[in-house]
């Protein structure tokens, strides 16, 4: 086959397969809106969840969401951070660290449910922490570590060794290095796996209704069962309580990730104008 | 004239591979110390077992001393943090921060205490003079590094080495990835520096180092074959070695 055809065959394939793949996507969003907006009222939003989902709003579920996905990315972004900062900054390359990278790789792709168990038999049960927002958050900050120790440890590394030397050069100490040039340099890096991780926090059902319980109750403090809005709506479809509540919460969700998304977009384009 | 720097006897290894093999050499007070040869001679490698920045890349030995104002920097109790901030270093690429020009210049300082800003003002102002950069930047504090051009930003990452008021400077190829107009401004801002520093550059340029440093030395694969007054060097060197690299008849 001569280059040119063989050229213009492989850009028209690479093309549908994008077009394919954002069509599907496209048209979820659409399809959940298109059946989620007419629910979505003030209304909707504020009232208190009746008749288990039958009738009136999502308002616990929002709160709960809330505070479970804020509770998570507070418990795990620190401890997240600190490991990759750890394995970058102050191990070497070596058989250990290969085998903490493989661990935490795995540990990426254990099914959900599996952590719901531990979860419940580590928090819930052996803690004595009942079923709580803060068992459902610490089970969802396990959850997160390893997408946010992965990318996190990407955007350290590409941190070019030359800011690292500046500091030492100018009689800094290595943290010093860490702390004014690293972090700050890597942080857009850092954020992406932390978004990335609220994403998968938000969505998350199987290892919440082990963790997080599935109260219809507006939860007071963490220490209370909250049931998040991807729990809530996957009762309603999934006990076909109500399929027209389940449209309205999912869209709430699908819309608080695109806002998620969105803001934090911004906010990287306007840190990354000043930091370069 | 007062001995800075006195090296005796020092070997390195870098991975059990010896990368300076007996080097004997003093460094002056206030004098350009040029040292030329080969790539892989050990030339920037030297440069960093004077500052310690080998220890970075800790898989390292160093046998034999180096004394700087009679005080031995490989004894256990040395601070490296005060040893690297009193002997300052400029690589070969310039590496500005991705701050500010007046941030870049007071991430120094700042490392060791607080200062007030009038202090820091005034330091910025004096250590942009000393590098020839004040009047091409005095509006612009503010701006990115980034945006300068690469002779500016080297000559800013000379004014940040002098912001943590530094002994000795050491210039590992400062000007491999300049233009000559450039090259001609470093060179002359080392001609001013001297005055108040101890200066080693390391140069793959031979002409540069015929044109700014007072004493010379030769470096071949880790071995000191010669050091002398540069014009003694580029007149009339003992080695036949160095003769061959200066005329460029070497290999």
């Amino acid at each position: 086959m001569n280059p040119k055809l063989s050229q213009i065959i492989a850009k028209i394939c690479l093309g549908l397969a994008m077009l394919f793949t954002i069509s599907i996507l496209i048209f979820i969003i659409i399809y959940i809106l298109f059946h989620g907006l007419p629910i979505l009222t003030y209304q909707f939003l504020s009232s208190p969840i009746q008749e288990m989902g039958k009738k009136g709003g999502i308002f616990p579920s929002i709160v709960s969401t809330l505070y479970l996905v804020i509770t998570s990315v507070v418990v795990a972004t620190p401890l997240g951070v600190g490991t990759a900062v750890y394995i970058t900054e102050y191990t070497k390359k070596n058989k250990i660290t290969d085998i903490i990278q493989f661990g935490s790789d795995c540990l990426a792709g254990i099914p959900s449910i599996i952590y719901g168990l531990f979860g419940f038999t580590f928090f819930v049960i052996f803690l004595g922490m009942g079923w709580s927002i803060l068992s459902g958050s610490l089970t969802l900050a396990i959850m997160m570590l390893p997408t946010i120790i992965r990318t996190s440890e990407q955007a350290i590394r590409s941190v070019p060794q030359s800011y690292r030397d500046v500091t030492y050069s100018l009689g800094g100490s290595k943290w010093q290095g860490i702390k004014n040039i690293v972090i700050p340099k890597a942080l857009p890096g850092i954020l992406t796996g932390v978004i990335l991780s609220m994403g998968r926090a938000l969505s998350e059902t199987a290892a919440l209704i082990f963790t997080a319980g599935m109260s219809i109750r507006t939860p007071t403090s963490i220490f209370s069962s909250g049931r998040s809005m991807a729990v809530h709506f996957y009762t309603l479809a999934r006990e076909g309580l109500s399929l027209p509540m389940a449209y309205g919460t999912a869209s709430v969700l699908i819309i608080s990730i695109l806002f998620i998304n969105f803001i934090s977009y911004i906010l990287m384009n306007q840190y990354l104008k000043k930091y370069s | 004239m007062k001995k800075k720097i006195a090296v005796l006897h020092l070997n390195v290894f870098i991975k059990d591979k010896i990368i300076l093999k007996d080097i004997n050499l003093d460094v002056y007070e206030n004098e350009i110390l040029s040292i030329i040869g080969p790539a892989n001679s050990g030339k920037s490698s030297f440069l960093r077992v004077i500052n310690r920045m080998l220890d970075i890349n800790s898989d390292f030995r160093v046998e034999g001393n180096v004394f700087i104002d009679g005080e031995d920097i490989y004894k256990t109790n040395v601070n490296i943090c005060d040893l690297r901030k009193r002997i300052g270093i400029i690589f070969a690429l310039p590496v500005p921060l991705p701050l500010s020009i007046y941030d870049n210049l007071i991430y120094g300082p700042l490392l060791h205490k607080k200062i007030s800003v009038e202090r820091l003002n005034g330091l910025v102002e004096k250590c942009l003079k000393s590098a020839s950069l004040w009047e091409e930047v005095k509006d612009r504090l503010h701006l990115s590094a980034l945006q300068l051009s690469g002779g500016q930003q080297q000559r800013l990452c000379l004014a940040r080495s002098l912001m943590v008021e530094p002994e000795i400077i050491l210039f590992d190829e400062p000007c491999s990835g300049l233009d000559p107009v450039s090259t001609s401004k470093v060179e002359r801002t080392m001609f001013e520096l001297k005055k108040r520093y101890t200066l080693i550059l390391v140069t793959n340029n031979t002409k540069q180092a015929a044109r700014v440093s007072d004493r010379t030395a030769f470096l071949l694969s880790g071995k000191l074959i010669e050091v002398d007054q540069t014009k003694q060097i580029f007149t009339s060197p003992k080695s036949k070695l160095t003769n061959d690299y200066i005329t460029g008849r070497f290999g």
